[in-house]
């Protein structure tokens, strides 16, 4: 039995993490932290969970830490977890800062301890399929990736952090990124980023929306890729892949659903209409974004028991943490005309008698 | 009047996240930005504001939030929760922030109302903000009814220094009944005018909402008086018209206004249709926490999941279905058609005149027509609705 603390007790531990523990046998939580202890009192009650503390320091005994806390602590948490001896399975981003998402997969390494990223749109049954896709040139040779996911915000936040800078790290790009551009980078291993150029609307606080341009190096092929995220505006929400054959299309976060066009296919028809592709269990049917959480719980046990690296362990998401760091540093305005029309003039000031 | 500091309620809203946007960037005069709930506030939170989470209904931290501030601009209001919960922020949470705006001695507060308190169908012709308010058993509007009549109740007994706007219907960016909404609606081929469109849609763009705002926090005779915002005459079909342009010249249609009068005496199928929705939406929220409870529990959910494998999908999404939406199943007009509260709007034939606005707070509608349908259209492109 792998006995397991879990540290944080926001929206994502309580609606899929926690769902997912109680699901799978083998794995039991012993300890949940949480700034506020009666939250996470509520949350032992309801769970079983024997110990609460608003310490994280104080948890002991465990074999492995889940760790959901806001963004800024995600790498000293990490940091001492492993210096205890302890397998972690961090909540995405791994680090804000690129030197520490690192040090963290160096120390894990060095210790033999799991340190795994909860990158979990990589279980996704369309991910692995994309990956394996591209690496036979399924439609030929992958020249340019067209990647928009958006929508309005509406997760119940229990904390504040996402929306101050210094804690969440960055918005939309760090948040929804960490998983879009995580599983594009996963798709091309291997490769190098070279960034184009990055806009955001952030005024000094978390972005809303961006817009990356950037080309992935892979197999001696120059990949142009264009990103845009939002979490103001309803986006086309897919990653459209566009190939020497042909295009693949797939939702953003839709685990099993897609559809390509192939271009040799019109030398039978004219008009040559995108065709579907499902890979859903045909026999239990579809399966929930919930259980993917379940998935990489599994995989993370596994890992524990075997040794064997999970799939989505640390050192793959550097690239990701390092292309985030890299759009921050080279950011530019992303011009919004609405917002800035007739701020030219002033009627109030603080000095008037 | 010397500015310290503004706080503004409801600023991650529609109207308060803009206002907040034009002191902060434009006017560049201390902001405190007052929201509830993070999850809401993504556009406020990329602006450097120091932002007061606070519950409007919790005197301690609205007492907190307005420390340091000597102006407030009331913008929030109930609009999540149950029907108790909504009227609690909008009505006791006026009262709530009010009286400590009293007790910490602010120079001004701004209350933002709407034309909504004289109802969806307003008598015809020129209303003068004296006019007095007309009930109707809307929720929306009677709270803004009462929390408006908290502001007048402490004006003229304890000298609140407060002046109440009413807000035409405020388009533009972001706007979500007058933009988005519509556009969608002529988009789906939906009844989006009444008598072709002709009469006064009392439009306020956003900006020149926010214009009115400043205003009457720069002018003092604006204390203990009430002003509707709004801009000149816009017809609905100008308006729309703009709107199905933007979509490649889809035709608007339109009904007659008889007909929406007809509407209001609900036929059988009508209340049919809305008994089911009153019991559907008791029944759907009580069920789903049911069943999520029941899958995250540690026994239940591994058994439910079990059962789940062996019900064939179809059937399983055919229950779904059936549980979520009924409304094909029940007779109905063919035409698509907005909730008839929509085309009382559209309906109506009441002017909100800006005349007292213009004349006693200087206020002009900055932004002409076409230049908010410029900045709209280049908006609603980039949020991917046209």
């Amino acid at each position: 039995m792998i006995r397991i603390g879990l540290i944080g007790c926001g929206a994502a531990m309580q609606q899929l993490h926690l769902p997912a523990i109680t699901q799978l046998p083998g794995i039991k939580a012993t300890w949940i932290v949480d700034v506020e202890m009666e939250r996470a009192a509520v949350l032992a009650r309801k769970y079983d969970i024997p110990n609460v503390t608003d310490d994280y320091t104080q948890v002991t005994d465990v074999d492995a830490v889940l760790i959901g806390t806001p963004h800024y602590l995600h790498a000293p948490m990490t940091d001492f977890f492993l210096d205890c001896g302890v397998h972690v399975l961090c909540e995405k981003p791994l680090a804000i800062k690129i030197s520490d998402a690192e040090r963290l997969v160096t120390k894990a390494r060095d210790r033999n301890l799991i340190l795994a990223v909860g990158v979990f749109r990589r279980y996704y049954p369309i991910s692995s399929f994309l990956r394996h896709a591209i690496e036979i040139e399924w439609l030929g040779s992958v020249e340019r990736v067209d990647i928009e996911e958006g929508a309005s915000y509406k997760w119940d936040l229990q904390t504040h952090s996402m929306m101050e800078r210094r804690k969440a790290g960055g918005g939309v790009l760090i948040d929804t990124g960490s998983h879009t551009l995580d599983r594009l980078l996963w798709w091309f291993p291997k490769s190098e980023v070279m960034l184009d150029s990055y806009h955001d609307n952030s005024e000094c606080g978390v972005e809303t929306d961006c817009e990356i341009r950037f080309y992935v190096l892979w197999k001696g092929h120059q990949i142009y890729v264009r990103a845009e995220l939002s979490r103001t505006r309803t986006l086309r929400n897919t990653f459209q892949i566009f190939m020497s054959s042909g295009m693949i299309e797939v939702p953003a976060n839709i685990p099993d659903r897609g559809w390509f066009l192939d271009h040799r296919l019109s030398k039978l028809a004219e008009d040559i209409k995108p065709l579907s592709f499902d890979l859903s269990d045909q026999i239990n049917g579809r399966t929930t974004i919930q259980s993917y959480f379940r998935y990489q719980l599994r995989d993370f046990c596994a890992a524990i028991k075997t040794g064997k690296e999970p799939l989505n362990a640390g050192s793959t998401v550097i690239p990701v943490v390092l292309l985030i760091e890299s759009c921050y540093a080279k950011r530019q305005i992303l011009q919004e005309p609405w917002v800035n029309f007739g701020m030219d003039r002033i009627l109030l000031n603080t000095k008037e008698a | 009047m010397r500015i310290k500091k503004i706080l503004v309620t409801g600023a991650s809203g529609f109207l308060g996240c803009r206002l907040v946007e034009q002191l902060l960037l434009g006017e560049k005069v201390p902001v405190r930005a007052m929201a509830h709930r993070a999850g809401s506030a993504a556009r406020l939170s990329r602006l450097p504001v120091e932002i007061a989470w606070a519950d409007i209904t919790d005197p301690k931290s609205v007492e907190q939030a307005l420390e340091g501030c000597n102006v407030v601009v009331h913008c929030a209001y109930g609009v999540r929760g149950n029907r108790r919960t909504v009227r609690r922020v909008t009505v006791e949470g006026t009262r709530i922030l009010a009286e400590a705006a009293l007790s910490c001695g602010v120079s001004r507060f701004i209350h933002v109302s709407t034309v909504a308190v004289y109802s969806y169908s307003p008598p015809s012709g020129v209303v003068e903000e004296k006019t007095p308010f007309i009930r109707s058993g809307e929720p929306y509007c009677d709270d803004k009814i009462d929390a408006e009549k908290i502001i007048w109740k402490l004006i003229n007994k304890r000298n609140l220094p407060a002046t109440v706007l009413r807000m035409g219907n405020i388009y533009g960016p972001f706007s979500a009944p007058w933009t988005m909404r519509p556009l969608t609606h002529i988009r789906d081929g939906y009844i989006t005018l009444v008598d072709r469109g002709n009469h006064n849609s009392n439009m306020v763009f956003v900006d020149n909402a926010v214009e009115g705002i400043l205003r009457a926090i720069k002018e003092e005779k604006a204390i203990g008086e009430a002003f509707f915002v709004t801009d000149d005459e816009l017809s609905w079909k100008m308006l729309y018209g703009y709107y199905a342009s933007w979509l490649g010249n889809v035709t608007l249609l339109s009904i007659d206004s008889t007909e929406v009068e007809g509407m209001l005496h609900l036929s059988f199928a009508d209340k049919l249709r809305s008994t089911y929705q009153a019991v559907q939406s008791v029944f759907l929220p009580v069920a789903k926490y049911i069943w999520q409870h029941i899958r995250m529990s540690q026994f239940m959910g591994v058994m439910v999941d079990a059962l789940l494998k062996h019900i064939p999908h179809r059937l399983r999404t055919q229950f779904k279905n059936l549980i979520l939406l009924k409304e094909d199943m029940l007779p109905q007009d063919s035409r698509l058609l907005p909730p008839v509260n929509l085309l009382q709007v559209y309906a109506g034939r009441a002017i909100f005149s800006n005349e007292k606005a213009k004349r006693m707070l200087g206020y002009r509608p900055l932004i002409s027509v076409e230049q908010a349908a410029r900045i709209t259209k280049d908006w609603a492109h980039w949020a991917r609705l046209i």
